[in-house]
């Protein structure tokens, strides 16, 4: 094992460098439940879809990475939309959602292992070049610091968007009650929408940058459905402005884990800390948080 | 406990009896018998092996209708308690137990046991978190297999060379066909009783029913922890027709056909989900029917379940009935 020094220096570089990208991993699907208050389970799907599309577009096809990018974001946006239309605009049950949503994921799982020949893993290019560098004498791959660097900005934009701004306004207002939201104008339905564009195409976003680090199968939407879902639980399930402190708790837990437990423990120490925020503080952060800031 | 039986004993047998006499219980039996018998004189052993698989995933659903079509409380766990029974068959025959249904005794504990740990905490709370924990639950245990087969002293990722139920699928079969029956008559019954009846109250108005003062989270936990062990259950069944209890146990598909018939059940029968009978019928036309597509004059194995994830997407946009209330009178006996 290493020295006191280093292993310090390895918790913090893997753990703040996970946790952004476990932040822009989730805030699409914690946004959704916060405004919509439905539980998506194409979402980690859109990330595969953004995985094997941009492998038969710029592998296969030799097309650009940027336009294969542009082309894999587009779709997974549009299969979000097709889903969120086909399952509440017909019938606004949240089970049936659910359900429906469920097979979707799992239907394009079991698409893409008949259409790219089973469980093999495909390598796909990054934006840049999958090289690494030295942080705090820490070895991390320059994607993996783009990724990182990318999630603060969205999670810092949409801050700002959501706290600062008119349009924003109506997004908090339609989480808070979509009713009276509704008596003063605002179209829940219309927000929902423009919710599920956004997440969609933030779940692609994170898939065009973190996949290149890793390989395309068609089980790979598990991992970030596991991470979204942990970090929406963190947060408080719908405190979507608690994403990214939750992200780093739980990146954090597992690199910790992960170092000193010789075996591959990461998605089961996710699960544990799911499991310790449900039973004892089932509202999560930004619940504790708020009752704090009233009482 | 000797002597005439009590008033109460004989009100409940003669509940129970005109609740068995219900004609579509006995279509459902009549099938399964028909079923059970029917490679017995007709047909190859790989139709045989095709019933088994059938009432193998028929069980599974009917498990899934009982816990999640009565209550509403929707579990995406079944893949985990099918592979806890497939990995408990394994693990207990590594271990020195003897026996097909000794081991298959242990898997229904391991799953009621299971069930119970998992439900206990999480249907206490209100919101989504019993369904999104039960989706991860699969998920968690295959991450597990993979992490930690070397420790648990696995031959691979499973356990390999675990004894048949029976020398071949024609023998298996009335063995399974016997114990589909009993699942679908228990669940039948638990659905026309009392029991069955806070159930579907609490689908309908979970407020309502705490307010008349009856404790919820009783009535839930029993039948979740019921239906993971009959899941656990039929995965040490699948365990001992395949001879492997391992990682593929915890797939999804263990989750998407067992759906697909409880909905097209749901369909045939009208009654919404929770309507239990439904499940028997369609269990054995989905299931031969993808098995039927599995042969090499089709050579659609891996588009199978593509094909009924699609058609289960369908049934679930298209048939609002199926994931209806259950309706029908509300028969207390």
């Amino acid at each position: 094992m290493a020295s006191v020094d280093s292993a310090i220096a390895i918790i913090l570089v893997y753990g703040a460098v996970g946790g952004a990208i476990y932040a822009l991993i989730s805030l699409g699907f914690t946004l959704i439940f916060g405004v919509a208050r439905l539980l998506n389970l194409v979402y980690g799907a859109l990330y595969m879809v953004v995985g094997y599309t941009i492998y038969a577009l710029a592998v296969q096809d030799g097309v650009s990475i940027y336009a294969a990018a542009a082309v894999a974001i587009a779709i997974a946006i549009g299969v979000g939309t097709v889903s969120f239309l086909l399952f509440v605009r017909r019938n606004p049950d949240p089970i049936r959602f659910m359900i429906g949503t469920l097979l979707i994921a799992l239907f394009l799982q079991y698409y893409f292992s008949y259409a790219f020949q089973g469980e093999a893993g495909y390598i796909i290019p990054g934006l840049i070049p999958n090289t690494s560098i030295l942080v705090m004498g820490v070895s991390i791959s320059q994607l993996s610091l783009l990724a990182a660097g990318v999630s603060v900005i969205m999670v810092v934009t949409l801050y700002i968007w959501v706290e600062r701004t008119g349009s924003g306004r109506v997004l908090r207002a339609t989480a808070s009650d979509p009713e009276t939201a509704a008596l003063f104008g605002i179209s829940p339905g219309r927000v929902a929408l423009l919710v599920i564009v956004l997440s969609s195409a933030l779940i692609g976003l994170a898939a065009v940058l973190v996949v290149p680090t890793g390989e395309v199968t068609p089980t790979m939407w598990t991992g970030p459905f596991i991470i979204a879902f942990v970090v929406a639980i963190v947060g408080g399930l719908g405190k979507f402005l608690w994403t990214l402190p939750a992200a780093f708790l739980v990146s954090f837990s597992q690199v910790t884990a992960q170092y000193y437990i010789p075996y591959d423990v990461t998605d089961l120490v996710a699960f544990a800390v799911a499991i310790v925020f449900i039973l004892t503080l089932p509202r999560g952060m930004g619940g504790i948080w708020e009752a704090h800031r009233v009482g | 406990m000797s002597g005439e039986p009590r008033p109460g004993w004989k009100n409940l047998l003669q509940g129970t009896a005109r609740v068995l006499r219900a004609p579509i219980y006995l279509l459902a039996l009549v099938t399964i018998t028909v079923m059970a018998v029917l490679p017995q004189f007709f047909g190859t052993q790989y139709f045989a092996l095709s019933l088994v698989f059938a009432t193998i995933y028929i069980t599974l659903a009917l498990a899934w209708d009982l816990s999640s079509g009565l209550t509403g409380y929707i579990s995406f766990g079944l893949p985990f308690f099918f592979g806890l029974g497939a990995m408990a068959t394994g693990y207990s025959y590594y271990h020195g137990v003897g026996g097909s249904f000794s081991l298959l005794a242990i898997d229904f504990g391991v799953g009621l046991l299971g069930g119970l740990l998992f439900a206990l905490p999480t249907l206490r709370l209100r919101g989504p978190f019993f369904t999104l924990l039960s989706l991860l639950l699969p998920l968690i245990a295959a991450s597990f297999v993979v992490a930690f087969w070397q420790v648990l002293h696995m031959p691979t990722i499973g356990y390999i060379g675990i004894p048949f139920l029976a020398p071949s699928p024609q023998a298996e079969l009335p063995i399974l066909s016997v114990t589909t029956a009993a699942v679908l008559t228990v669940s039948f019954l638990l659905r026309r009783s009392h029991f069955g009846l806070v159930l579907r109250a609490i689908r309908d108005d979970e407020d309502a029913v705490e307010s008349k003062g009856i404790r919820t989270l009783p009535y839930k936990v029993a039948v979740f922890s019921f239906a993971s062990g009959i899941a656990a259950f039929a995965g040490g069944t699948y365990a001992m027709t395949t001879s492997f209890g391992g990682i593929d146990s915890f797939d999804f598909q263990f989750l998407i056909y067992p759906m697909l018939i409880a909905i097209v059940g749901a369909a045939i029968v009208r009654g919404g989900l929770g309507g239990i009978v439904g499940s028997v019928f369609a269990g054995y036309a989905i299931i031969l029917f993808s098995q039927y597509l599995t042969l090499p004059e089709f050579n659609l194995q891996e588009l199978t379940l593509p094909i009924f994830a699609f058609v289960a997407i369908l049934l679930v946009l298209f048939l609002p009935s199926a994931l209806g209330r259950p309706s029908g009178p509300r028969e207390a006996s």
